[in-house]
């Protein structure tokens, strides 16, 4: 096959499988147990192994799709702009949950690798779980971690925090949807704001608001406490 | 002769403003050096500049909309990824899978116990 024909067909494949899973979500109203991009990975993982590509050929196939976070994430502006009017009557518990979330974030990452007798690189890591997949590369690499580990780590950690969160927010009766934004925003980043959009616009609004500042705050905490 | 964006079709004026903000943010990145991807102070311009205009386009309402329905799609090279990392990963998968589950599940709690506490008070010292 040439490359282009290559290319094509694997973002067809990739584009195809996320549509029939995202209608299915919806036929099967929106279970929080089946967001469409865990069954996606499922079978693009499968397909990748089963027919023994290299998965670097299909990063550079799909790499369209990747580069669409940069837009993506520039566009949660969009929604944050159409909730602050909301925003502004809790500005200060928001920014002060922000701040408490942020720690919590990397001291419990941080401080249970240190207890399960992780350490270096490692654990270091591990410390930007909480963060957005591209910045908690960027802070990988200035603090001494493996980046491939954290971009891992982060990918699955969003996995497990959105399709953990709405029975972990039901269970403790979080009902304010700025709350429970804010919160998968902090714990679960991209994949998790995306979730939080299925919850409601609120929710993912202040989930995108959460993710954004959280990496910023993170990113500066981390490299001020090394430096 | 004056440069109509508008009827150049509203979603690719969305589409020009989102890549504008973002080639600004990888830009102000690049100068800074700041550990940060270029998308986040791209965000917060934008943000800026419907504070300022106090209106969204048609345009960028539309692109925005669509974008932010389907991220989960955008995430999925990265997730499948995974598959070069496997051997890397093997001996201390149980314990980062400890931590991956604890950590997030942490976070996740005392962000929004955090957020409600604070809204309580908040709500108190308002109707004191």
């Amino acid at each position: 096959m040439s490359a282009g024909l290559t290319a094509a067909s694997w973002l067809l494949a990739t584009v195809l499988v996320y549509a029939l899973c995202r209608a299915l979500h919806l036929r099967l109203g929106r279970p929080w147990w089946l967001i469409p991009v865990l069954p996606t990975l499922g079978v693009m993982i499968a397909l990748v192994v089963v027919l023994d590509v290299e998965v670097e050929g299909y990063l550079a196939a799909t790499w369209p799709l990747h580069f669409l976070l940069g837009p993506a994430t520039v566009a949660i502006a969009v929604p944050l702009y159409l909730a602050t009017t909301r925003l502004v009557p809790v500005l200060w518990p928001a920014l002060g949950a922000l701040l408490v979330g942020c720690l919590a974030g990397i001291g419990s990452a941080v401080g249970l690798a240190w207890l399960l007798g992780l350490s270096g690189e490692t654990l270091l890591s591990l410390a930007p779980r909480a963060v957005t997949t591209p910045i908690a590369i960027g802070i990988s690499e200035r603090i001494g971690g493996l980046p491939a580990l954290t971009a891992v780590v982060v990918i699955v950690s969003g996995v497990i925090g959105a399709v953990a969160a709405p029975p972990l927010l039901r269970a403790f009766r979080i009902q304010d949807p700025r709350a429970q934004g804010l919160a998968i925003g902090v714990a679960a980043h991209g994949i998790g704001t995306a979730q939080a959009f299925e919850l409601s616009p609120e929710a993912g609004a202040f989930a995108g608001l959460a993710m954004g500042l959280n990496g910023a705050l993170t990113a500066l905490l981390l490299g001020g406490v090394l430096a | 002769m004056r440069l109509d964006l508008a009827r150049m079709g509203g979603g690719l004026t969305g589409l020009l403003v989102l890549l504008a903000c973002l080639a600004a943010g990888e830009g102000v990145v690049a100068v800074s050096g700041l550990p940060i991807p270029g998308a986040v102070p791209g965000m917060l311009l934008l943000y800026a500049i419907l504070l300022y205009r106090r209106r969204v386009g048609e345009g960028l309402a539309t692109v925005s909309a669509g974008l932010l329905g389907w991220l989960g799609l955008f995430f999925v090279p990265a997730g499948v990824g995974i598959v070069a990392f496997a051997e890397l990963l093997r001996p201390v998968a149980l314990e980062i899978a400890v931590v991956m589950v604890a950590s997030t599940l942490i976070t996740l709690l005392v962000t929004a116990l955090a957020m409600v506490l604070l809204m309580a008070r908040a709500a108190r010292r308002r109707s004191r």
